[in-house]
């Protein structure tokens, strides 16, 4: 069996709320990332999977006090490490893609500098050879005509172009994994499409891993191998995406995936989920989906509950439904 | 109940309509650089779209297709060129004729990000109020009275009215926006992506809030989104934007089950959907730089794009055609799925 690729081991984040509290807004995430593997983490607002990522890439915004937890890649303990022993690891070893490409860019330099600079960082390739892996890497993310690429500037290119850009900049020193938060979420349906895709095709046909973020179920649902389920900063299930989506264990994907909108049949409607995502400070002992969950039971909301192999995946959930709904 | 849904699709229908939006056209004039004349740019050209009383039009198309133009300009936030507009026996806007004011037309409007649509200094009652209170037409209990009634309608408690909007989840906020929009008794209600900022577990409630107010109070609405999927759900009727015109229109079931305008057929291929599993889609740079489109250019408007087009798709407009119960603008249009009529 192979090694992974990345391994977290009961990650916890703690931040430091307006006004001085302490709040645990993540915590008890383990999951580890193959090579070559395209690894969703499904979550909506406040569920904490930004943080997640930046925190892989640590590069945390300040209200973050500390981090519990390791986070263990090629030898390396990202969540402790000091600075020294990361810069040379990002955009070399992982590197990532935002969901908004345009704030990511210089504005008032040419494509061809920007991923020049970036090779130059690395110092791993120069000159002719640099301009080669540069133009072969934009023909990768499908551009018909790279050299014109390289002449422009941001603000010439589409929203959809750019994010190819910033796709092909966070690749240009080879990293072993693409953490890519929403990169799809401000772009046109059409180009929505056509990025994934093309995210998809790097892990497949490159060996790329993927750590993709995302609040929507279905848009990962034809690309993803393994699927994680994130609500109120904990882990509710994890496993192939076929069996998540196919069988969901955690009555939460199951509404989540119930909440993707379909054709009424005779005016029938779906149900959605009752109530709000509950924020931060509202979290209760016990699970977090529990107000809001169709199977709650006393003991739902009795004390933590531990995330546990189930069948073929992990579920955090003390009456999992064992016979899944149809997908 | 799609079926009946069908034949009155489009220009089908028999009884008359609420809403006729005959020809709007509306152009902007804007300079692509610093020292280049400055340019026509046709965000609407000759759209035309009629509504009956209780439907659900889903307005689709992506960024900078016109779809929120179109809104404002029924809303009175932009004035258009040219076309008529008419609600019921109101005239909104005519050549030659002076527009309705927008409090008069109405009309009402739900926006993407109710957080940026509520005053944060205003508490609901006020918030809900305030339409009401510039009419001036109710005394203060009666104001009372409907924004409790309106409050409730859209699923929020009396313990709101004291509350302000940074009190409120995103999805409450967006029932606050739809609750002030339909207190003045609107006959039509827009609804600009009014579900999409919205975490997806809330979504849904918003959604079938729609259809309550459609089915209780026979309001009609337009609701523009980029989502087929949330188009399906909802809408009665489709019609899809492209650079500024209708390319195809017709009964919702009709239209993504069979598609006629490549473009259409494009959008609905994007769509998401669980149960799907890596299709092979057309391995395509489809994303050229177009240039704004010069105002009536004999051509078709997808054509850049379009990966049927023929000569003629370069040198003519293709006219609106009917064919079992949708509208299109395609000179070679689909048949059925995945049996394309031969290029001509």
């Amino acid at each position: 069996m192979t090694a992974p690729l990345l391994s977290i081991d009961r990650l916890a984040i703690h931040v430091r709320q307006e006004g001085g509290a302490r709040l645990k807004i993540v915590e008890d995430i383990s999951f580890d990332i193959m090579p070559g593997q395209f690894f969703a983490l499904i979550g909506e607002s406040g569920s904490g999977k930004s943080m997640i990522a930046r925190a892989i890439m640590r590069l945390m915004p300040d209200e973050v006090l500390d981090i519990e937890g390791s986070i263990r890649f090629g030898g390396h303990d990202l969540a402790h490490a000091g600075e020294s022993i990361l810069r040379p690891l990002r955009g070399s070893q992982f590197s990532m893609i935002f969901q908004e490409p345009m704030s990511s860019l210089d504005p008032l330099m040419t494509i061809e500098r920007q991923l020049s600079e970036a090779v130059e960082a690395h110092g791993k390739r120069r000159g002719v050879a640099m301009r080669k892996h540069i133009l072969d890497l934009l023909a990768r993310v499908r551009f018909r005509n790279p050299e014109q690429i390289l002449r422009s500037y941001p603000h010439e290119l589409s929203g959809g172009m750019r994010q190819r850009v910033m796709i092909a900049s966070a690749l240009v020193n080879e990293p072993k994994l693409l953490i890519a938060d929403e990169p799809t979420t401000a772009l046109d349906v059409t180009i929505q499409a056509q990025v994934l895709d093309i995210i998809a095709s790097l892990a497949r046909d490159y060996g790329l891993s993927v750590l993709f973020i995302s609040h929507d179920l279905s848009l990962v649902y034809e690309n993803a191998d393994e699927i994680a389920v994130l609500y109120g900063g904990v882990l509710m299930e994890q496993g192939a995406a076929r069996a998540v989506i196919e069988r969901p264990a955690h009555p939460y994907t199951s509404a989540l995936l119930a909440c993707v909108p379909r054709r009424r049949r005779d005016g029938a409607r779906q149900e959605g989920i009752e109530g709000t995502v509950p924020s931060v400070s509202d979290w209760r002992p016990g699970c977090r989906f529990a107000a809001r969950c169709a199977y709650r039971q006393p003991q739902c909301t009795e004390g933590d509950i531990a995330f546990r192999m189930l069948e073929d995946r992990r579920v955090r959930c003390v009456a999992p439904l064992l016979e899944g709904m149809p997908a | 109940m799609s079926a009946t849904l069908d034949e009155i699709a489009g220009t089908f229908a028999t009884e008359s309509p609420l809403l006729v939006a005959k020809g709007v056209t509306k152009s902007f004039w804007g300079r692509t650089g610093l020292f280049k004349p400055r340019a026509e740019n046709r965000a609407l050209d000759d759209v035309s779209v009629t509504l009956r009383e209780g439907e659900i039009l889903g307005l689709v198309g992506e960024s900078g297709c016109g779809k929120s133009t179109f809104a404002k300009v029924m809303i009175g936030l932009e004035k258009a060129d040219s076309g008529t507009l008419d609600l019921g026996e109101r005239r909104i806007f005519a050549p030659g004729e002076r527009a309705l004011p927008p409090a008069e037309r109405g009309i009402q409007m739900v926006f993407q990000d109710p957080y940026g649509s509520l005053n944060p200094r205003m508490n609901v009652h006020s918030i809900l109020a305030e339409g009401l209170r510039i009419r001036g037409e109710l005394k203060a209990a009666e104001i009372s009275a409907e924004v409790r009634r309106h409050l409730e309608l859209v699923g929020l408690g009396p313990d709101s009215l004291t509350k302000y909007p940074h009190q409120f989840s995103g999805g409450q906020r967006q029932r606050l926006c739809i609750a002030r929009a339909i207190i003045t008794r609107p006959r039509l209600l827009i609804a600009d992506e009014a579900a999409s900022a919205l975490d997806v577990s809330v979504q849904m409630q918003i959604l079938n809030l729609l259809l309550d107010l459609r089915d209780r109070m026979g309001l009609a609405i337009i609701f523009i989104s980029h989502d087929m999927a949330v188009i399906e759900y909802l809408c009665d009727r489709i019609a899809v934007m492209y650079r500024g015109r209708i390319v195809e229109t017709g009964g919702a079931a009709a239209v993504v089950d069979h598609p006629r305008h490549p473009y259409t057929e494009r959008l609905i291929a994007a769509r998401p959907r669980v149960g799907r599993r890596r299709t092979q889609r057309q391995e395509q740079d489809a994303e050229s730089m177009e240039a704004p489109l010069a105002p009536g250019a004999s051509r078709c408007v997808y054509v850049e794009r379009c990966p049927r087009a023929s000569e003629i798709c370069h040198t003519e407009a293709p006219p609106m055609e009917q064919r079992a119960g949708t509208a299109f603008a395609c000179f070679h249009p689909l048949e059925d799925r995945g049996d394309p009529r031969p290029l001509a």
